[in-house]
């Protein structure tokens, strides 16, 4: 450039002069919002995280919500499975008045004065365990799975009923058709007593039923004139259906079936069995899940990921068991209470029968079995609890480092920006003083 | 030695005053404007004056003094370098603050750092995460209906924020239409004012004032026009005749399309005192959308679509003018013609003379037939054709016997006869030949005499050498008829023209005028080509400037544009941003979740493992409906699939791949749907929900969002549009929380939660947003891969990234503007200290020729009034 002019100079000036004031502005704006950017313009990458550090955020709000909403559901179904391990046993011994003391003190008690009594006192226990099983948290009952709300517990003529199924439901043990490739069960038609696959009728397993062909024989052999049982007869009507000793149906078998003796079960009788026994299975497993802040997602079949839930769902029958054992006896505490009630009740303040005070006996193990049963349940209920409050803290301190880390990307440095607010405003001061002597020099005013 | 000239040097004087007295004018002047925005300093031009060497008493010797100073005109100092320099970079400025500030109010509507509570959890972005928030409650407690409720509040506040966000977009686009139309305005005003100001230093140059003034004017107005769009100035000198020439000034488009076959970026926008307009025309040619060059296909290798009138049929073209016409949504300018400032159209004509068949004899316009007959003898007529007959005699013919045998003699007669008579040649003789003349150009035609006929190959006509007495008449006939009749096909008729109309080039462009016309005896077919201006119709990107930044503010879409845009219009579209994309992207966003939730919210009933159930027409003992598994045979499929696990279909033809038997259910993995969906086409469906319906599946849930609050028709909805769906707000729909009927409805579970999870799952979901979802042209089928948040921080991005970069440039412009500026005025500025130095120096000068003066005088005086007056 070989000229200067004013109006160049003065150009440069007035744009160098707009620059600084914009810098001051910015520096100021910084100042004032305290925020290291107000666009995404200024900083699109701090921005961006920013923004996904403030969804973080909002989203373990409401996970810390949901999870200790959840928490203090737990809490409530602690406390109530707390109030039903103390119907049942009490640690150290301190209750006198809970369910095991009292049936051993009816099995036990020498003169039996007090059986009718404790009977009654069991029966008031078990219905209290079963009310504990009722509690609610908020609108929604806490041991009711998926249906909270609904009772999940009822008692119909002295049987349990969780979520309408029978709790005690059992699938009959019955003769398998060896016919069938799948185990199906041996069917036959009540009425004419002949194998068929229409039949209404199972057969229950066992051998007591069955009769030898020696001894079918012998009774008309004897006598002409004696009347033989009914047996089961195969599908044609005339030829005896034959059994093995072990009573399973076998074509070379020496056994008949005495129908008289046999125990059935009606096919309809036996379906609603195996489908309150699945109906069963499926609502002591029954899940349903809450983000607490795990991941939550689903897998390729739209199906959340277990482990990215919390399976929020407190199945009654989880704890206090559901079915039949081995011996037919009920795993459900209630159930057994009631069978120890009705036997204690039907012995009254008399003596034991032997077959009674076995099956009290047994009936007293069995629910010493319950409970432990139902005490591992109560302890993982405690640790779960327990997660769930460590889960709480976790959202907490989660929450207040993501404030913290959105703090540090969003707020500016106070002395920082101080620092940079006055180097600006002294620049722009600076400025202006150029200014004032840009705008006054000039060889005219040195002309005379 | 030469002489002196007594008073010579008071003339010295006075001009040194006159040009001191001038300098300090232009000083004044400049010092006066030195605010005046666009004013050029000003110099005084002066030469030295030395008058003419052969005076009177011119000496032998060289010793010439000089006489003083002429001043000789008053000029600028600009430098036309600086000054292209300067209009490149203002244009640029121009573009990328226009740019940046509709990025800006993009951005103030649409962005929400530091907006919303907690100091910046924004707005639309926090309000999907309430409606997380409230699909979390939900879950907890899904039986809930208050929390259904809370949703429907946080689903309407989120449609609301939508329907804000789309509204004050669509306001900004109509605003900034009104600024492209206020632009043009602008420009055009600029375009007038140039050529008003052209027109009158035109006048002012050819009366030899060089309008400085005005000139500073008109720059200033071009400077101001670089703004608005990128221009390419030319100054040359056009004749005026007389063998004056004045300055012309020409601004063209500054060839600103990247395209170099486009030649519309070039059109001219001022011719001296002619300009043209930019005109935003209302219809403009419907682009096919689907146009690709190297197509094939019967419609989509053209550029523009037309519909057949009568039939209907949509067809390609790529003439624009037989096109549809439609509306001008795109913001296609047009540079119209260039007229003066009364109205009058530019024109310029070159003509041309072409030779016309120089071999083909009869085109010429002079034809010699030379007479070389002999052997007449009296009696005999000589008949020439057309009626003409001479009669050889001693006495009282035509022709005396030695007149007839004399060339000379027999060609002045013919002649003197053929002249008789109004034809269209003029007949002369000339040393024994006849002289045909046609008397005027173009008049030909096979029925005019003028035409010249065909002798044959040979082209020259030639007499016979001699002819017979007997039959004379007959053989005579021959010596002309060939020359003079319309004898069929002889004819070498010149090819006919046009009466009075010229020919029209097929863009308008160019008129055509021909005639034929005679010189040096050759006939030539005389074209005058008159050149009009038309209506350019500019290409996408011909302009430049904050002009084009409005309008791809106002058309820009990205990654929305369609292929016939990209192809056809701006092959980078697809990487350009304005406000529909931003329109658009946010109409995806609003599609997006409503689809989905929509989806989410409908569906078929199940039993717990995920099979579809059906009514069974029963109740049971409770009056419930009483449900079975759907198990009909379209319930069941194999497919097979290969070592990778990837679908192969539903046969297996090369035996090695590995069969799987699946059962149809709301779980389903894609290869299980891909398998159902072909399965279930075989059997006549085109769908899995069309095989559940006739099935006897079960639907419910229902939209929750629509397109407007007061249906459910779900169709369409965009940002400004979704709306919480009317059965929804009224409770006749809710949220579906589960489609599962535990045990085909025995089992109640009045909290199940699975579709709230769903829902819940889906705020986190990794969803690709297709653009042919909102613009079915769109030519990409991929715009972003992410949730919902990711999405508008997507959009954020792109226009946080957009401003930022823009920013950056238009930084980078506006320094360099403001440096060429700033050299520009380095030359062309006025500076104080400049002014101050002349001031001084023309003060100086002026002193000093008074001093000059004043010596002058004294000497002077000497010599008059004390020389000679010794020993008085």
């Amino acid at each position: 450039m070989i000229r200067s002019t004013t109006g160049g100079v003065l150009r440069g000036y007035r744009a160098n002069l707009m620059k600084s004031f914009i810098s001051l502005n910015k520096a100021r704006t910084t100042a004032l919002t305290q925020r290291n950017f107000n666009s995404f313009a200024e900083d699109p990458v701090a921005a961006a995280k920013s923004f996904q550090l403030r969804k973080a955020r909002m989203s373990v709000e409401s996970q810390h919500a949901i999870c200790d909403d959840t928490y203090r559901k737990y809490q409530t179904g602690w406390t109530a499975l707390d109030g039903v391990s103390k119907l049942i046993d009490t640690e150290n011994g301190t209750q006198i008045n809970n369910l095991k003391n009292i049936t051993h003190r009816a099995l036990n008690d020498p003169t039996g004065d007090a059986r009718s009594t404790l009977s009654t006192a069991i029966s008031q226990i078990s219905e209290a365990i079963v009310q504990n099983m009722n509690q609610k948290y908020g609108e929604n009952f806490v041991f009711a799975g998926a249906d909270g709300q609904n009772v999940p517990f009822e008692i119909v003529d002295n049987k349990l009923y969780y979520r309408g199924v029978p709790v005690d439901a059992a699938v009959p043990d019955v003769v398998a058709d060896p016919s069938s490739a799948d185990g199906a069960p041996l069917a036959f038609d009540f009425a004419t007593g002949t194998v068929s696959a229409t039949g209404d009728t199972y057969l229950k397993t066992g051998t007591s039923a069955l009769i030898s062909q020696a001894e079918f024989d012998q009774i008309t052999a004897n006598d002409p004139t004696a009347t033989q049982p009914q047996v089961l007869m195969q599908s044609d009507g005339t030829t005896i259906q034959r059994f093995n000793e072990k009573g399973e149906p076998d074509p070379n078998g020496e056994y008949y079936l005495n129908l008289e003796k046999a125990e059935t079960v009606s096919k309809t009788d036996y379906e609603t069995a195996q489908s309150d026994v699945e109906k069963l299975e499926y609502l002591a497993g029954e899940r349903y899940y809450v983000d607490i802040g795990l991941g939550f997602q689903e897998n390729e079949r739209s199906q959340l990921i277990p482990s990215s839930g919390f399976d929020a769902a407190l199945n009654g029958i989880h704890f206090i068991g559901y079915g039949l054992d081995e011996d037919g006896d009920p795993k459900n505490i209630y159930s057994l209470a009631q069978r120890m009630k009705e036997i204690a009740a039907r012995v009254g303040d008399g003596d034991w029968s032997d077959a009674d005070y076995e099956e009290f006996h047994r009936l007293v193990g069995k629910l010493e079995d319950a409970s432990d049963e139902f005490k591992t349940q109560y302890t993982d209920m405690s640790a779960a609890t327990e997660k769930l409050k460590n889960n709480v803290e976790l959202l907490e301190d989660n929450y207040y480092t993501l404030v913290e880390q959105t703090s540090d990307l969003e707020d500016v440095n106070m002395v920082e920006s101080i620092t940079t607010f006055i180097w600006a405003q002294y620049c722009y001061n600076a400025a202006l003083k150029v200014g004032n002597s840009v705008l006054s020099q000039s060889l005219m005013d040195y002309l005379n | 030695m030469g002489t002196v000239g007594t008073f010579e040097t008071f003339t010295t004087a006075r001009l040194g005053i006159y040009a001191a007295q001038k300098g300090l004018s232009v000083t004044g002047n400049n010092i006066s404007n030195i605010n005046t925005i666009g004013y050029t300093r000003q110099r005084v031009d002066q030469v030295s004056l030395k008058t003419g060497a052969n005076d009177r008493y011119r000496s032998e010797y060289d010793n010439h003094v000089g006489n003083g100073v002429l001043v000789t005109g008053i000029s600028q100092i600009r430098d036309p370098y600086l000054d292209i320099r300067y209009r490149t970079e203002r244009s640029d400025v121009g573009y990328t603050d226009t740019k940046l500030n509709g990025l800006n109010y993009i951005s103030a509507i649409l962005e929400e750092v530091a907006k919303g509570e907690n100091d910046g959890d924004g707005l639309l972005y926090a309000q999907l995460q309430k409606m997380a928030e409230s699909l979390r409650s939900l879950s907890a407690s899904a039986g809930d209906k208050t929390n259904d409720t809370l949703l429907q509040g946080a689903a309407e506040s989120l449609a609301m924020l939508f329907n804000q966000y789309a509204g004050k977009l669509e306001s900004l686009r109509q605003t900034t239409m009104d600024s492209f139309q206020e632009s043009l305005d602008a420009v055009n005003g600029i375009l007038t004012n140039i050529r008003n100001l052209n027109d009158a230093i035109r006048k002012s140059d050819i009366h030899g004032d060089g309008a400085l003034e005005m000139r500073d004017e008109r720059n200033r107005q071009i400077d101001a026009l670089s703004e608005y769009m990128k221009i390419d100035v030319v100054y040359s000198m056009e004749d005026i005749g007389g063998g004056t020439q004045v300055e012309k000034l020409t601004i063209r488009l500054g060839n600103a399309n990247p395209d170099k076959q486009v030649t519309s970026d070039s059109a001219v926008l001022v011719d001296g005192i002619f300009a043209a307009h930019l005109e935003m025309p209302d219809k403009i040619p419907e682009i096919n959308p689907q146009y690709d060059p190297a197509s094939t296909d019967a419609v989509n290798q053209f550029r523009y679509l037309v519909t057949d009138p009568d039939t209907g049929a949509v067809r390609g073209t790529d003439d624009p003018e037989e096109a549809n016409q439609v509306s001008n949504v795109n913001f296609n300018l047009t540079v119209g013609k260039l007229l003066d400032d009364k109205g009058r159209e530019w024109k310029d004509s070159t003509v041309t003379w072409t030779p016309v068949t120089p071999d083909v004899p009869g085109t010429r316009a002079i034809y010699t037939v030379p007479i070389t007959t002999n052997g007449w003898a009296n009696g005999d007529v000589i008949d020439i054709g057309d009626g003409l007959r001479f009669q050889v005699a001693a006495s009282g013919g035509h022709l005396t016997e030695e007149e007839a045998n004399d060339p000379v003699k027999l060609a002045e007669v013919i002649a003197a006869r053929l002249n008789r008579y109004d034809r269209g040649y003029a007949v002369t003789a000339e040393d024994g030949s006849l002289v045909f003349t046609a008397r005027k150009a173009g008049a030909v035609g096979p029925t005019d005499k003028a035409t010249l006929k065909n002798q044959g190959p040979d082209a020259e006509p030639a007499l016979p050498k001699s002819v017979s007495t007997g039959g004379a008449s007959q053989t005579a006939a021959i010596i002309f008829g060939s020359l003079l009749e319309n004898a069929p096909g002889t004819d070498a008729v010149l090819p006919a023209l046009p009466p009075d109309q010229p020919i029209v080039s097929a863009d308008g462009r160019f008129s055509t005028y021909s005639t034929y016309a005679e010189k040096d005896g050759e006939w030539f077919r005389v074209e005058t080509t008159v050149q009009h201006t038309l209506p350019v119709n500019l290409d996408d990107n011909d302009l430049y400037g904050s002009l084009q930044a409005t309008r791809e503010l106002l058309t820009e879409s990205g990654e929305f544009s369609s292929s016939g845009t990209i192809n056809g219009v701006d092959e980078s579209a697809a990487i350009k941003r304005g406000i529909p994309f931003y329109q658009k992207a946010l109409d995806l966003l609003a599609n997006q979740f409503a689809t989905r939730y929509n989806e989410l919210n409908s569906g078929y009933l199940v039993d717990q493992n995920g099979h579809y159930i059906r009514d069974t027409g029963r109740v049971n003992s409770k009056g419930e409906t009483v449900y079975e598994t759907i198990a009909d045979p379209g319930t069941q499929v194999t497919y097979y699939v290969n070592e990778a696990g990837e679908y192969q279909g539903l046969t297996d033809p090369t035996g090695t791949l590995r069969a799987i038997t699946s059962t149809l259910s709301n779980n389903m993995n894609a290869n299980e749907k891909k398998a159902f969906q072909e399965s279930l086409a075989a059997r006549g469906y085109d769908s899995i929900d069309a095989y559940l319906t006739a099935v006897g599946g079960i639907k419910v849930g229902g939209n929750l969002f629509s397109n407007q609050g007061d249906s459910n028709d779900a169709t369409g909805i965009t940002a400004s549009n979704i709306s919480v769906a009317l059965d929804w707000s009224e409770g006749k729909t809710h949220v579906v929380t589960s489609y599962v009927k535990l045990f085909n409805g025995d089992v109640p579970n009045t909290t199940q939660n699975e579709n709230v999870d769903h829902m819940i799952s889906m705020l986190d979901k990794a969803l690709v947003y297709n653009p042919q979802d909102i613009e079915p042209n769109a030519a990409s089928e991929y715009l972003f891969n992410g949730s919902f948040n990711d999405m508008l921080s997507k959009v954020w991005s792109t226009l946080g990234n957009d401003q930022r970069i823009t920013s950056v440039v238009l930084d980078n412009h506006y320094t360099y503007m403001t440096e060429v500026d700033t050299n520009r005025d380095s030359v062309s500025g006025v500076d104080l200290n400049d002014e101050a130095m002349n001031m001084m120096q023309y003060q100086k000068a002026y002193s000093a020729a008074c001093r000059l003066m004043t010596t002058i005088d004294e000497a002077l005086d000497r010599l008059i009034n004390n020389t000679g007056v010794v020993g008085r």
